[in-house]
């Protein structure tokens, strides 16, 4: 990981003639489980630890292909983790803003008493 | 201010990689300081667990906003009771970042190849499966 951004491998290393390793997306497959999308961020793990093995055996394209699912894995997750996030803070917020106008109907009098 | 703007520029053209990670490390920042003033196991805004919620199982993660709350305290028996993966695994995501940043040139291939290789890749991802199995069944 890090050599390059993508996970193609369009450069070649001239010296040993392999293609440059596509990065594996182990940490942010890592981070995805911990934050409460372990379904994918374990999937994700799995096609990550394919890269490096399918590269280490010569099967170039195969990483390629385990690299590129294990970064779809990832970006879904991390897409429906952000997602679920900002629905409970805005849901959180608008039940404390409900809550706020029930107390205030149910204490008119009490609030009105003039 | 003509200075900043050649900085924006140059960061935005020579590499939009640093833009994005210095987006995260200002979070991580935010995240470190609300997770210092505040507890997660008595304030109630911080998000619950989505697996947790729906299947009513612990995943890997489960605990780790309590025990990074306990670390930042410096409390680390309590972090370790909530949540032992994240105390490893914080530092090694960190290298991770880390490598992803400063590894263009291949200075630290080295470093690379011992902690992101083929068997220490294999051991993390089993000793997350494995926390996560012996979670929910002890």
């Amino acid at each position: 990981m890090g050599n390059y951004g993508g996970n193609v491998f369009a450069v070649k290393d001239d010296a040993k003639q392999k293609p440059i390793r596509p990065s594996n997306w182990l940490w942010q497959a890592i981070v995805l489980s911990l934050c409460c999308m372990p379904v994918f961020g374990v999937i994700a793990m799995i096609f990550a630890v394919q890269v490096n093995s399918k590269y280490d055996l010569g099967d170039y394209e195969g990483a390629v292909r385990a690299a590129n699912l294990a970064r779809m894995f990832v970006i879904v997750g991390l897409a429906l983790g952000i997602i679920y996030v900002f629905f409970i803070i805005f849901s959180t917020l608008m039940g404390g803003l409900i809550e706020v106008i029930e107390a205030l109907v149910r204490n008119e009098e009490g609030i009105y008493d003039y | 201010m003509k200075r900043v703007f050649t900085i924006i520029d140059y960061a935005l053209r020579e590499n939009g990689k640093i833009i994005f990670f210095a987006a995260i490390a200002v979070l991580l920042v935010a995240a470190i300081f609300l997770f210092y003033f505040f507890d997660p196991s008595r304030v109630s805004f911080f998000p619950r667990c989505p697996f947790l919620t729906v299947t009513g199982c612990e995943c890997p993660g489960c605990g780790s906003q309590r025990a990074i709350h306990d670390a930042l305290h410096l409390d680390f028996q309590a972090a370790f009771k909530h949540n032992a993966l994240i105390l490893f695994l914080a530092p090694y995501v960190l290298l991770g970042v880390f490598l992803q940043l400063f590894n263009a040139g291949g200075r630290f291939q080295k470093i690379e190849n011992i902690f992101f290789g083929k068997r220490a890749a294999l051991v993390v991802v089993s000793a997350i499966i494995l926390y996560w199995i012996g979670r929910n069944v002890f």
